[in-house]
């Protein structure tokens, strides 16, 4: 008689035919697309929470002060010389946010142009310093010569703005540090270049009395935890050494109350992000700012775009030929990329939508809804374990992604944070914030975490799948068993660690 | 069924860092396994594990991505089979069906794929991806108006790379080189840093359209850093070459023109590379080489295949074979009247001493204005035979002012035609 | 006549394949082995017609228009010194010095009969010691296109071990080239591996997957068939049904299937051929509907239940069944071996005593409880097959799946009438067996026993599949 092996054999094929009925996202992310990828206008990841540092713990009310932060430019792996990793001038970076709870997210919205001097104009590697060129000590001015290449970023805030076909319209507008040219901080590329890059890394946070707001562009290391061959195996989660749910087949990777509560140590699975770097652009302000009235009460909603320029398709040169254009073109931007919640593109949206979807406004997100409600992953979930999820329509999912409370007529993709809910500390900072508990199993909850806002080193996989997954896969703590990366908490603007050198990294996980 | 598309185009974080984890790397080093194998390696496992059509259209697109690496056709054919294998398993396949018309493109059956590409776009008409194929073949077969406005659709369901790289075409057909550089500039702001064939793609390209204005210094530039993002790279590589020559750095320019013919040998090499050798004062290769050229014709008629008009381009170049040079640019044009073709039809025609054809040809090369000095100089020549020697002048100039190092042996022959066209003026008393 | 013959010969020898690579591929081969007298390498180079003809020409140094020997023994030698200086092997860290010997160049028609150019060069060197690991590193013809590959091979009194490269040469030396356009030529130009004394074992590279063996190959085998790409025609029908037919014959001779049982229920009870044939059918019919059964279940059933969970209860069925029987045939036999005769056949043995004389003691005629009714094979065959082969189980998933269910069922038939003649081969082996026997001058006591030790057995056996059955489902 055969064992187990042919007996997943089977499990394969059967799971393969549920799954054909069920729209279901590719496995295929080990080879090469058949398409380049568009990095600097790929937003990986969008934070939004009440910040966390010292004096902020100490601030009540309107005067609290709120971090945006968007992540672009994945796949940094730090050796990877010797262009290393910008943003690009030709994108338009953007935060809108929603204070009116009416699911549009275009009250007040942050600009964010990035402008590159090349000093060096056929030296095209990205720094000299190190090398006949001193090492680098400072990012801009005296001290940076070492950089062939310095890119800078000016920050508009727009208020009370109206869409239009061409674009927004707003009525106020106000440029940060007075529409200064900022300067972003580089990759760290190795100590030769740059003997004491946290001196550099902290020459990028960036202070405007003005506005009291606090920006910082440039590169930081990942926070985002994930075994990757696990999860987008077709949630093939790691068993090999977790604990298994009797009558599960195959097991369900399950950690026991003491392995979840333990936020400092990953029990099994490989961090794929472990050792990664990734470009940041964190803007930190007062919540008065962002709302509509000033008195820092929410809840408040956000998401975070890039959008590329459309090009003219003219024949002729303009300034010689001044034959007719062969079409009118325009030059107003165009969304490419969008983000609110986390692992919604990846889990949720089909693959055959995903363009469409990263085109949309998220308060258009009625279109998408039947996804939502079908929730094809925890299909999935069910048919890989065999544990039952909640039927019928995901109303659940619907509430707590879509809407800002059960009356809440729209459907809008937004991140949404409670800014009255005052920052844990980052020494109680639970990665599970609403179903964290203690070694014993007893709840307890961070609720300054996601979904309310995200913080960068919530486990939103783990929250993610245990939400899915519906009580069963709550109760038995499931996940990826991969929780933290190594670097930690960062309890500091801009809230995620150093990144990692491009000489001496090395991909490791905690507890290693 | 849900139609599956084997490739995500907003791919996130997850594939890009799977890319950087699978070791994709920002410079590709000779002899080193490429994107490309490591892509096919990876691709030709899963096909045993579970032959999908899904993993079949990976597959060819990998073969697709070592096609361009290497400019090896061979690779276009396997590129297709993969495809007809995905279709055997799923003809509805949507993935396998747009990726028909790219690989199509690459085989040069331009009219097969103009149709392939409508036949996707008709099943997908959001799918921006299937607006650039159709730029692509409309460009090739010569129909502008199409591809302009299949471009304009591109760059508004998704700017960025793709759509770049075809407005840049488009600008540099239509006289517009320094918007085309443009264009391509912001291609190369948005490319993969971990792509470096990607890159030393566009980086070529840069390196052509500086080349036809004649700034030889930011060509080479440009040319030399792709070669340094990708080593050995076949289109880079007679760039440099020709940059070389015309700095006068013979002996630099032989060896990358060596180099290039080992690599990728074209008939367009062979000719520059022979014409190299004369003006460098060793006839024997000069004749080696160019009988290598036409050796090449010999090989590709014995395959079954054709080289079209680079071929017959050489041969009228070089005044070897005539009628197979005119055969061969009648016959391209036949399929395709886009202004390349129709300028080598030109060419052939006016060395086969057809010469009114020959105007009316090189008269839809110009068209649209393409700032092409070779272009001008045939249009030159050409009117100069028919007894029209202000036209002749006038394109002649044209021709050098464009570009003066253009082809060197052309140029010289256009500066010596030019002085023997000014000299009867003068003797005859008239302002030329 | 055989003159034409003969130039019909020659001339279809002349009208040569194009190069089956690309045009312009320079390709190139080092084959690596690793022998007691030291270590080899096989350098192949095999240029396709665009650079062939590069190399002829400059092979022809006097530009006579053709290369002679001479010519093309001094290309050679040049070539060759070439490919030694980059071709690099080290034997722990040290650069190993390789001595060439003479190389061989000649030319193969290409397309056209358009000449292609073949190198061959053997290098060499001794080896200092018995054991150590070797780098190779191929720096030549870096950048062209190509098949590029390293193969590493043991030679005699020589154990290859962790080599990064493979053992195999699929083109023997760059003959000939693979016909699948789908696997893509290797573009491998380094390999790296140990050597130790001792007898050649499989010098191939760890395979990616992981290897298969036993009942698990011919499932993936059978599950081949049903993947396979070319459209059904009668050939691939009939062939696909012939290899179907082999592969449930291979099937039965591993565990399980009945066999014990069927064995040993025919020696003790005496079957006859006829017993053994129709026990056979009866697995077979009960093997394909149980197949066909738990296929179409298992679709109906696949958003609830996963069919793996539904083998170790099915297992279990056929546990209970067989120990049923099992037990009742050693409980009957335990009585006729100890009484002499069972109860039932004191009635008979009156009714037979009116026939005809009999010896008791002697008689090896079964009793009648004993005897191979219909019922009692029915019940046996039906144990013995209704635990279907998960790998069959797989083929008729897959061949849904693949919308060739009807190729899908026609195959598993075949499957399992290879099955059932092996089955039934294996009990007729059992049947005349057993008549061999029977002339043996067996103790009669061992004689009386011996159907008691068969029910044992069958008892036993039922008791393991239970006993397993349970394991798997409370596990």
């Amino acid at each position: 008689m055969h064992r187990r092996s042919t007996g997943r054999g089977i499990a394969a094929t059967s799971l393969a035919l549920a799954l054909a009925t069920a729209p279901a996202f590719a496995a295929s992310h080990r080879e090469a697309p058949l398409m380049t990828l568009d990095p600097a206008a790929d937003i990986t990841d969008v934070y939004f929470f009440a910040s966390y540092d010292q004096a902020n713990l100490g601030r009540t009310g309107a005067d609290r002060r709120v971090t945006m932060i968007m992540n672009a430019v994945p796949g940094q792996e730090p050796g990877s010389g010797p262009n290393y990793f910008a943003f690009d001038d030709n994108v338009l970076y953007e935060f809108h946010v929603d204070n009116n709870q009416d699911g549009d997210a275009e009250d007040v919205r942050y600009q964010v142009r990035f402008q590159t001097e090349l000093r060096s104009p056929d030296q095209f590697v990205a720094t000299l310093g190190g090398g006949p060129l001193p090492p680098v000590s400072h990012i801009d001015g005296a001290g940076s010569e070492g950089l062939s290449r310095v890119q800078r970023y000016t920050v508009t805030e727009l208020r009370n703005c109206r869409d239009s076909k061409r674009g927004p319209k707003c009525q106020d507008r106000v440029q940060l540090f007075g529409g200064q040219l900022q300067p972003t901080v580089p990759s760290n590329i190795g100590s030769r270049t740059m003997p004491r890059y946290d001196l550099l890394a902290a020459e990028g946070t960036r202070t405007d009395p003005a506005t009291g707001c606090r920006t910082f562009a440039g590169q930081r290391a990942e926070t985002f935890a994930i075994d990757l061959g696990a999860v987008f195996d077709t949630v093939n989660l790691r068993v090999e050494r977790a604990t298994v749910i009797p009558g599960a087949r195959p097991p369900l990777p399950v950690q026991t109350a003491a392995e979840d509560a333990n936020d400092f140590v990953n029990p099994f699975g490989t961090n794929n992000f472990s050792g990664f770097n990734i470009n940041t652009i964190a803007i930190e302000c007062p919540v008065a700012r962002l709302t509509s009235d000033g008195s820092g009460k929410g809840p408040l909603g956000l998401y975070a775009s890039t959008a590329r320029q459309m090009l003219t398709v003219r024949t002729g040169n303009p300034a010689v030929n001044s034959r007719k254009p062969l079409l009118k073109g325009t030059k107003d931007f165009r969304q490419v990329s969008r983000m609110a919640n986390p692992l919604v593109n990846e889990l949720i949206i089909p693959i055959g939508k995903k363009d469409l979807w990263n085109a949309t406004d998220p308060a258009d997100e009625a279109q998408f809804v039947p996804f939502y409600k079908g929730l094809a992953v925890a299909q999935a979930l069910q048919a890989v374990s065999n544990v039952p999820v909640p039927t019928g329509d995901r109303d659940d999912i619907v509430r707590a992604l879509l809407k800002y409370s059960d009356a809440d007529p729209s459907f809008s993709e937004l991140l949404r944070l409670d800014p009255t809910t005052a920052p844990t500390p980052p020494s109680s900072i639970k990665r599970l914030t609403v179903l964290a508990h203690d070694a014993a199993g007893n709840s307890t909850p961070d609720g300054a975490g996601f979904p309310n806002g995200r913080r960068p080193n919530d486990d939103v996989t783990d929250i993610v799948v245990r939400l899915a997954g519906g009580p069963n896969f709550i109760a038995n703590y499931v996940g990826d068993g991969v929780g933290v990366n190594e670097k930690g908490i960062t309890p500091d603007f801009p809230f995620l660690p150093l990144p990692y050198d491009g000489r001496d990294r090395r991909h490791v996980d905690p507890g290693e | 069924m849900i139609r599956t598309i084997a490739f995500v185009s907003k791919p996130g974080r997850a594939l890009a860092l799977s890319l950087a984890l699978a070791g994709l790397r920002p410079v590709h080093a000779a002899g080193a396994p490429s994107a490309a194998d490591r892509a096919i390696a990876g691709v030709e496992v899963r096909v045993e594990h579970a032959p999908a059509p899904d993993v079949f259209v990976d597959l060819a697109a990998a073969f697709m991505r070592k096609a361009r690496e290497t400019g090896d056709p061979d690779y276009y054919a396997r590129a297709g089979v993969a495809l007809d294998r995905a279709l055997a398993i799923d003809p509805t396949h949507y993935g396998a069906r747009r990726a028909r018309a790219w690989v199509l493109l690459g085989r040069h059956e331009f009219t097969a794929a103009l149709r392939a590409a409508r036949a996707a776009r008709a099943a997908e008409p959001r799918d921006w991806w299937n607006y650039g194929n159709l730029a692509d073949a409309c460009v090739e077969l010569g129909r502008y108006d199409d591809a302009a406005r299949a471009t304009a659709r591109l760059i508004e369901l998704r700017p960025g790379l793709a759509a770049y790289t075809r407005v840049a075409a488009l600008r540099a057909l239509t006289g517009d080189r320094v918007g085309a550089i443009e264009a391509l500039e912001l291609a190369l702001a948005a490319v993969d840093p971990a792509d470096p064939e990607e890159r030393a793609w566009i980086l070529t390209y840069l390196g052509h359209e500086h080349w036809a204005l004649g700034d030889l210094a930011r060509a080479r530039a440009r040319y030399e850093e792709a070669l340094r993002t990708f080593s050995d790279y076949h289109l880079a590589l007679p760039g440099l070459a020709r940059v070389l020559a015309a700095g006068g750095a013979t002996t630099a320019a032989i060896a990358v023109y060596e180099r290039a013919l080992a690599v990728a040998p074209t008939p367009g090499v062979a000719g520059a590379l022979g014409d190299l050798y004369a003006r460098a004062g060793d006839p024997d290769r000069a004749r080696a080489t160019y009988a290598f050229g036409v050796y090449m014709g010999r090989v590709a008629t014995a395959r079954g295949q054709t080289l079209g008009r680079e071929l017959a381009l050489f041969l009228a170049d070089h005044d070897r074979d005539l009628e197979t040079a005119l055969r061969l640019a009648a016959r391209d044009a036949a399929v395709r009247r886009d202004v390349y073709t129709d300028d080598a039809l030109a060419w052939s025609l006016y060395k086969s001493g057809h010469r009114a054809e020959a105007k009316r040809a090189i008269t839809r090369a110009l068209h649209l204005g393409t700032e092409e000095a070779s272009f001008r100089f045939h249009s030159g020549m050409i009117a100069a035979a028919l007894g029209r020697p202000r036209t002749a002048a006038r394109q002649l100039r044209a021709a050098l002012a464009l570009n003066p190092y253009f082809a060197a042996g052309d140029a010289t022959t256009a500066r010596a035609t030019l002085g023997a066209l000014a000299a009867p003026d003068r003797l005859a008393g008239r302002a030329s | 006549m055989r003159s034409a013959l003969v130039a019909a010969f020659l001339l279809s020898a002349t009208v040569a394949a194009a190069h089956p690579l690309g045009n312009f591929t320079t390709n190139r081969l080092a084959h690596v082995t690793v022998g007691a007298g030291g270590l080899d390498v096989r350098y192949v180079v095999d240029l396709a017609e665009l650079p062939a003809y590069r190399a002829l020409a400059e092979m022809d140094a006097d530009r006579s228009g053709a290369a002679d020997d001479a010519e093309r023994a001094a290309w050679a030698a040049r070539a060759a010194s070439d490919v030694a200086r980059n071709l690099r092997v080290a034997v722990d860290g040290a650069p190993l010095a390789l001595r060439a010997g003479t190389p061989h160049a000649e030319t193969v028609p290409g397309a056209g009969g358009l000449p292609t150019l073949r190198l061959e060069l053997d290098l060499a060197a001794p080896l200092a010691s018995s054991r150590g690991s070797v780098d190779v590193d191929d720096g030549n013809f870096a950048g062209l296109p190509g098949w590029h590959q390293v193969i590493v091979t043991a030679g005699d009194r020589v154990a290859i071990e962790g080599s990064s490269a493979t053992g195999v040469d699929r083109t023997n030396g760059l003959r000939s080239y693979p016909q699948d356009l789908l696997a893509a030529p290797p573009q491998v130009r380094a390999a790296r591996f140990s050597y130790r004394p001792g007898v050649a074992s499989a010098a191939r590279a760890p395979e990616q997957m992981p290897s298969r063996s036993g009942a698990e190959r011919f499932g993936d085998r059978l599950t081949a068939l049903i993947a396979d790409r070319r459209p059904l025609s009668a050939g691939v029908v009939a062939s696909a049904l012939l290899v179907a037919l082999v592969l449930g014959a291979f099937h039965a001779l591993t565990p399980g299937h009945g066999k014990t049982i069927v064995g040993a229920y025919l020696v003790g009870a005496r079957g006859t051929w006829r017993h053994a044939v129709f026990l056979g059918l009866v697995v077979t019919a009960t093997h394909t509907l149980g197949v066909y059964v738990l296929g179409l279940a298992t679709l109906v059933a696949s958003a609830w239940v996963l069919p793996d969970r539904l083998l170790p209860w099915m297992s279990a069925v056929s546990g209970l069944l067989v120990v049923a029987v099992g037990t009742s045939l050693l409980r009957s036999r335990l009585e006729t071996a100890v009484h002499g005769h069972a109860h039932d056949h004191g009635h008979h043995h009156h009714h037979h005593h009116r026939d005809g004389a009999h010896d008791h003691g002697h008689s090896h005629a079964p009793p009648a409880d004993l005897a191979p009714t219909v019922r009692n094979l029915l019940a046996l065959g039906v144990s013995g097959g209704i635990l279907p082969c998960p790998s069959a189980l797989v083929v008729m998933l897959g061949a849904i799946a693949l919308g060739r269910t009807a190729f899908g069922l026609v195959l598993i038939l075949a499957f399992s009438t290879g099955l059932a003649a092996v089955l039934t081969t294996i009990g007729l082996a059992l049947v005349y067996a057993r008549g061999f026997f029977d002339r043996l001058p067996i103790d009669g006591r061992i004689a009386r026993y011996m159907p008691v030790a068969s029910a044992a057995v069958i008892s036993l056996a039922g008791l393991a599949i239970l006993v397993e059955a349970l394991a798997q489902i409370g596990a």
